[in-house]
C-alpha cells in the first residue's frame, strides 16, 4: 500500500481549475515535494489531502484512508504546517505543544516528555516558557514542526515551510527536515517554490504548473534526463565553419546558437570542456568565456514547461 | 462532540485571556467610563416623566444591557479574527467542528461575563439605590447571560458572512448604534415615534433592559415573563443559524 495515493484528483473553484487531473503516489518513508511557481495548485493540492477542502472529483488516499468517506481517520494520521505561522503568541512554547497534544488526546505523562523531546530537536528546549511573540521566523516555524509531530503522525505535510525566512535560516530548516528523514520513518510532502529546496531535501519531485503535474522523479533522474552536462561557449564573433564543427562531433548530443554564444549538451562535461578549447583555438574566433555546469531543476522546469522557472514566478 | 474537546479549546482561550492582563483592564475600564461619565452628566438634568427616581437608577441597568451588547459582539470578532487563523489549524485536528465553536463560544462567554462582572459590581454597589437584594443580582446575571449568549450567536451568524475582521466591525457599528439606543436603555421607548417604537419592540435587546431594570429596581413595562421568553427565543434561533453558517463557513 503507498502511504500516500492520489488518482485523477481534481479542484474546480467557481469560474477556474485550481488542480487538474493530478495523480501520484508516495512510498513510506519518503520525502516527496510538489515543486511550482506560485498559484500551480500545490497548496490546494495539501488542502485536499489533509481534508480541509473537497476534491470535485477524484481519488486519494493517505495511509489507506479515503480523504473524503474517512476524513476522521485522515486527520488522526497526519500532522500539518501551513504556510503562514499560527500560533498562540501570548502563550509559552510548552503551552502551544500542550494545547495540540491534550487536542490528540496525548496522556499527560507521555505528551510532557514528547514535548520536551521535541523542543530540544527543533533546539528551542531552553525557550519553552518563552511568550511565542518573542520568537524570529525560524524558531516559530520550528515550534510549528514540532507541534505538527506530536502525536506521532505518519505523514508530515509542510505547506511552503521556509517561505519568507532568510537563507541562513533556510538551511536551519533544511537541517531539521534532513534529520527527520534520517532518523524517523516518517513521510513528508511539501510545497515549495524553491528549486534548491526540493533538489536538497526531496526523495522525489513533482513540478507542477496551471494545476497539472508535468514531470515526476527523483531531482537526479530528472537532471539526468536532459541529456548531461550544459557548456556555454561564448566567442566574440560567429564563425559557420566552427559552428558545423562543433555540430559533428560525436559526444555533442544538443547545440544551439544565441548570437556569439554557442550552448550545447554534453555527456561528461569537464572531460570535453578540456578537449573543445584546443579545437576552438584552430579556427579564427578568439574564446571570450567558457562555462561548464550540471543541469539544475530550472533546466527541468524550462525543458518541461518551455518557461523559465524564475519568470513564473512573478512574486520572487 | 466530545467534552475533553470543548473543554481543551476552552482552556486555551482562557489561557491567553490571562496572559494579557491590559486587554482585561481596557475592556472593563474603558466602557464603564464612557457609561458613568454620561450617567453623572445627564443624573442633574434628566428626570423620567412618571419615576419617581434619578436618571442613574433608570440609566444604570441600561448601561448594563449595552455593555452585555458590546462583549458579545466582541465574540463575533475573536472567531472572525481567528477564522484565517487557529480555526484553521484546528480543523485539521480530528475533533468535532461543534466542539471547536461550543468552545469558542463558552471560553468568550467565560471572559466576557468575568469582565462584566466586575462592571456590574461597580455600577450597582456604587451607583444604584438598589433594595432587590441578592434575588436581583441573580436576576440581573442571568439576562446579561441570555443577552451575551443570544448576541454571540448573532455575532457569529454575520461573522460567518464576512471574511474579514474589518467589514465585520464595519457592519457590527451599523448594528450596535440603533440596537443600542432603541432598546430603552438610555431614554423610554414610549417618547419615541410610532416607527421607531416598532423597531425598539422588534429590538431583542429592549427585553434584556427591560428584565435587568426590572431585577435591579423593581421598575418595568413589559412582563417580565414575557422578557425572559423573548430573549430564549432569539438566543435559539441565533445559535442555529449562527452554527449552521459557521460550519458552512469552512467548506470548499
Amino acid at each position: 500500500m503507498k502511504t500516500v495515493a492520489v488518482k485523477n484528483l481534481v479542484k474546480r473553484f467557481k469560474d477556474k481549475v485550481a488542480v487538474d487531473e493530478v495523480s501520484f503516489n508516495i512510498n513510506g518513508g519518503e520525502v516527496f515535494g510538489l515543486l511550482g511557481p506560485n498559484g500551480a495548485g500545490k497548496t490546494t493540492v495539501i488542502s485536499m489531502l489533509t481534508t480541509l477542502l473537497q476534491p470535485t472529483s477524484g481519488q486519494a488516499a493517505v495511509c489507506g484512508h479515503d480523504i473524503v468517506k474517512a476524513d476522521a481517520a485522515v486527520r488522526r494520521a497526519i500532522g500539518l504546517v501551513f504556510q503562514d505561522t499560527i500560533l498562540d503568541e501570548d502563550l509559552s512554547a510548552y503551552v502551544n505543544l500542550d494545547t495540540h497534544a491534550r487536542l490528540y488526546r496525548v496522556p499527560k505523562e507521555k505528551a510532557s516528555k514528547r514535548i520536551n523531546e521535541l523542543l530540544s530537536m527543533v533546539e528551542l528546549a531552553d525557550e519553552s516558557k518563552t511568550k511565542v511573540g518573542k520568537f524570529s521566523g525560524g524558531m516559530k516555524r520550528r515550534l510549528e514542526i514540532a507541534r505538527g509531530l506530536i502525536h506521532r503522525p505518519r505523514v508530515l505535510f509542510l505547506d511552503e515551510p521556509t517561505i519568507g525566512l532568510d537563507p541562513k535560516t533556510r538551511r536551519m530548516i533544511w537541517e531539521h527536515i534532513i534529520k527527520l528523514r534520517e532518523h524517523t520513518d516518517i513521510t513528508i510532502l511539501l510545497t515549495t517554490h524553491y528549486l534548491e529546496e526540493a533538489d536538497t531535501l526531496c526523495d522525489r519531485v513533482a513540478i507542477m504548473k496551471n494545476g497539472r503535474i508535468v514531470v515526476c522523479d527523483s531531482p537526479q533522474k530528472l537532471k539526468h534526463d536532459l541529456g548531461g552536462d550544459l557548456i556555454r561557449i561564448e566567442l566574440d564573433r560567429r564563425d559557420k565553419r566552427l559552428e558545423e564543427k562543433i555540430n559533428s562531433l560525436p559526444y555533442v548530443k544538443k547545440i544551439k546558437i544565441r548570437g556569439n554564444a554557442i550552448n550545447l549538451t554534453v555527456d561528461n562535461g569537464q572531460k570535453r570542456a578540456v578537449e573543445l578549447i584546443p579545437l576552438i583555438d584552430t579556427f579564427p574566433p578568439t574564446l571570450k568565456s567558457m562555462n561548464l555546469r550540471e543541469p539544475t531543476l530550472d533546466d527541468v522546469f524550462l525543458y518541461h514547461t518551455g518557461e523559465r522557472f524564475s519568470s513564473s514566478n512573478d512574486l520572487h | 462532540m466530545r467534552w475533553f474537546e470543548v473543554a481543551t479549546i476552552w482552556r486555551r482561550e482562557l489561557l491567553k485571556f490571562w496572559a494579557d492582563p491590559g486587554l482585561i483592564i481596557t475592556s472593563i475600564v474603558v466602557p464603564l467610563m464612557g457609561i458613568l461619565i454620561l450617567g453623572f452628566g445627564l443624573n442633574k438634568f434628566i428626570k423620567i416623566p412618571g419615576l419617581d427616581i434619578d436618571y442613574l437608577d433608570f440609566f444604570g441597568p441600561g448601561a448594563i444591557a449595552v455593555l452585555s451588547i458590546g462583549a458579545a459582539m466582541f465574540v463575533g470578532f475573536s472567531i472572525i479574527r481567528d477564522k484565517q487563523g487557529y480555526i484553521k489549524e484546528l480543523m485539521v485536528v480530528p475533533i468535532s467542528r461543534y466542539s471547536i465553536l461550543i468552545g469558542k463560544i463558552l471560553s468568550e462567554i467565560t471572559t466576557q461575563i468575568l469582565t462584566l462582572v466586575a462592571s456590574v459590581a461597580v455600577i450597582v454597589f456604587f451607583f444604584l439605590q438598589t433594595d432587590r437584594g441578592l434575588e436581583g443580582i441573580i436576576l440581573t446575571i442571568l439576562f446579561m447571560f441570555l443577552i451575551v449568549f443570544g448576541f454571540s450567536c448573532f455575532g457569529i451568524f454575520i461573522s460567518s458572512i464576512f471574511k474579514h475582521a474589518k467589514s465585520y466591525n464595519q457592519i457590527m457599528v451599523i448594528i450596535i448604534i440603533p440596537v443600542s439606543f432603541l432598546s430603552g436603555a438610555f431614554f423610554p421607548i414610549e417618547g419615541l415615534p410610532t416607527g421607531l417604537q416598532w423597531v425598539a419592540y422588534a429590538n431583542p435587546l429592549t427585553y434584556g433592559v427591560d428584565g435587568i431594570r426590572w431585577a435591579l429596581i423593581g421598575f418595568s413595562g413589559i412582563p417580565i415573563g414575557l422578557d425572559i421568553f423573548i430573549l430564549i427565543a432569539f438566543t435559539a434561533v441565533m445559535m442555529v443559524v449562527g452554527v449552521k453558517l459557521f460550519e458552512k463557513g469552512f467548506k470548499g
